[in-house]
């Protein structure tokens, strides 16, 4: 057996301590929080390198048997997969040991760094050292690795809150043991590697996310000089119909920098999942309808619609982008509520949103998470798709959108209780369904999880898939670094 | 010149300071690990009270390696055997948290 010879190997490269291969070991791995079955995905084994030579062996040795590897940074990518893999019979590349911070520039407000390294080690170093400098991070934050994130294209809720846009300068590993340093890193003894993303012809960093094109040892981040001041203010509008009226408020203070950050867009009831349990708020057959979830947050002060955002800078300026935007949301219906906290727009790590998975309990979490176009008609369109869609399978609708200056991201928690089949399977379908429906209006998704990514690839269309599957053989021939990931395989 | 060497001299500093690395084997002890994971839940609201709860050192070690529903595995790659059995048991005699006394 392949895997056996594998793992047996490979305890001779990181040491037995550092192969996982026994069925309690392996359950946690296998662990999921999307409504598809576990053992689709299970893993066989999970190996835990401390280097790149280690990865370099691990990779000659799963070329030699033909064993497809998994890579992980953290492995909690939750509500996309944890630590499983697109396909059963994968061992996962646990690179949880190399958290090495290689460099922080303090100059140039830089940082390289290696896949272990977590948000909270990396802005523990920042403080320890005295640099002024912050981080953005995802709602999973503390626990999770900004290589990881990077590299599934996530995204925070500060100005650097597109990842990827800073993100500059990888270390990959391809399958062959080739060492390659993206960007300005090509150059012998590069002084900007992490300074100027773009180096010498094609661009390369792009398709090493949401890939299986090699595995990534390093990345450069750029940080953000800590801000003279902010200021984080709450949007609030009264009706669910207001949503087209928000878009194109929001848009033109987005595209023209006055309002600095991404935010979130929250409906009523992701708000009160904050705030209170399902129970509590219904318990009749269905989803949560839109009128009960209204009046519940009217009685607590909200309304439809809330925009949680920042504005970062020196206090003038705060003090001058301010009134235009709390004209702008007053002219539009809403009210401005001044001087809120959200940690995430300020630097602090929390993991206060995760209070959503008390909402029914059991862990079920599945994102859908369309792109929109940032027009009122399509976010408006795609909000009563979705509920619609929704409704008719009984789940609840949620959504914490990210308000970009020419598309949002429609990140949209689905919540349900993973012990209960009927409400599994119910998501599952109903995550089927809204897939297909929005495919066929024309709008695509930014990310999706394990047990949906060849059904998402095929929404991009056959060149697409065709090109990554050529770029896939001709970097990994033997197919053994993640095959199925976001759909590609050999 | 100067202001380039004490650029430079800076961007070294940083560098050599070696990172309060966080993975297994690295952990200072249990409250290291309390502070940079369970307490983002379990002292905040999002996760039970379980400081003072007494739990049995070997409920809280499978809790922690094999996760319970809303809450996350911990993997041997961050937490080794070792200091996982350590922080169990601290964990376990820990007095509970008095509402008015803080954290």
């Amino acid at each position: 057996m392949t895997i056996e010879r594998f793992l047996a190997a490979a305890k001779g490269v990181v040491g037995g301590e550092h192969v996982v291969a026994d069925e309690a070991g392996l359950a946690p791995f296998a662990r999921l929080m999307l409504p598809v079955p576990e053992e689709e995905h299970a893993p066989v084994g999970v190996v835990s390198p401390r280097s790149v030579e280690e990865v370099r062996a691990l990779l000659r040795l799963a070329n030699e048997q033909r064993v497809p590897l998994w890579p992980t940074s953290t492995g909690r990518n939750f509500g996309y997969g944890g630590s499983a893999a697109a396909t059963p019979g994968q061992v996962v590349l646990d690179l949880r040991r190399m958290n090495r911070i290689v460099d922080v520039d303090p100059v140039l407000c830089t940082a390289l760094i290696e896949p272990g390294v977590t948000y909270k080690q990396l802005q523990d170093h920042l403080r320890a050292e005295k640099v002024p400098l912050w981080l953005d991070f995802p709602a999973p934050g503390p626990l999770v690795s900004p290589v990881g994130n990077t590299l599934e294209r996530g995204g925070g809720l500060t100005p650097y809150g597109d990842h990827f846009a800073n993100s500059c300068g990888y270390e990959v590993v391809l399958a062959d043991g080739t060492i390659l340093r993206t960007g300005m890193g090509g150059v012998a003894g590069t002084t900007s590697w992490q300074a100027y993303r773009y180096g010498y012809g094609p661009f390369l960093d792009g398709i090493f996310t949401q890939s299986n094109f090699g595995v990534v040892t390093r990345m450069g981040l750029w940080l953000m000089p800590e801000p003279p001041a902010h200021r984080t203010g709450l949007a609030v509008w009264p009706e669910w119909g207001d949503i087209g009226k928000i878009i194109d408020t929001l848009r033109p203070l987005r595209l023209d920098g006055t309002i600095g950050n991404f935010g979130v867009l929250v409906d009523s009831t992701l708000l009160l999942s904050s705030m209170m349990k399902r129970a509590d708020l219904y318990d009749g057959a269905g989803a949560v309808p839109l009128d009960v979830s209204l009046a519940a947050a009217r009685k607590k002060g909200m309304g439809a619609w809330h925009y949680l955002f920042s504005v970062y800078g020196r206090p003038e300026r705060i003090a001058a982008d301010w009134k235009v935007v709390e004209t702008a949301i007053e002219g539009s219906g809403g009210r401005l509520i001044p001087d809120v906290h959200d940690p995430m727009q300020v630097n602090e790590l929390t993991l206060q949103a995760f209070s959503l998975l008390n909402w029914v309990g059991g862990h079920g979490l599945a994102w859908f998470s369309p792109v929109t176009p940032m027009r009122g008609p399509d976010a408006a369109r795609q909000m009563l798709m979705a509920r619609g869609i929704m409704d008719r399978h009984g789940v609840d609708f949620m959504t914490g959108m990210t308000l970009n200056g020419r598309e949002g991201l429609n990140v949209m928690p689905m919540v349900f209780d993973r012990s209960d089949p009927d409400a599994t399977a119910r998501h599952r379908a109903c995550f089927d369904a809204l897939v297909d429906a929005f495919a066929r209006a024309g709008y695509g998704f930014y990310r999706t999880g394990i047990g949906f990514m060849d059904k998402v690839a095929g929404v991009f269309g056959e060149a697409q898939s065709d090109v990554n599957r050529r770029i896939k053989r001709a970097l990994d021939p033997n197919g053994i670094i993640a095959p199925g990931k976001s759909g590609i395989r050999i | 010149m100067k202001a380039r060497h004490m650029v430079a001299a800076l961007w070294l500093a940083a560098a050599a300071v070696p990172a309060l690395a966080q993975s297994a084997g690295e952990w200072k002890g249990p409250e290291q690990i309390w502070g940079a994971s369970c307490g983002y839940c379990h002292d905040s609201g999002v996760g039970p009270p379980i400081k003072g709860a007494r739990i049995a050192a070997d409920a809280i070690t499978a809790a922690v390696r094999q996760g319970l529903p809303g809450m996350p595995s911990f993997h041997p790659s961050e937490i080794d055997d070792r200091e996982l059995a350590t922080f169990s048991r601290w964990l376990s005699r820990t007095p509970p948290v008095r509402e008015a006394g803080g954290k």
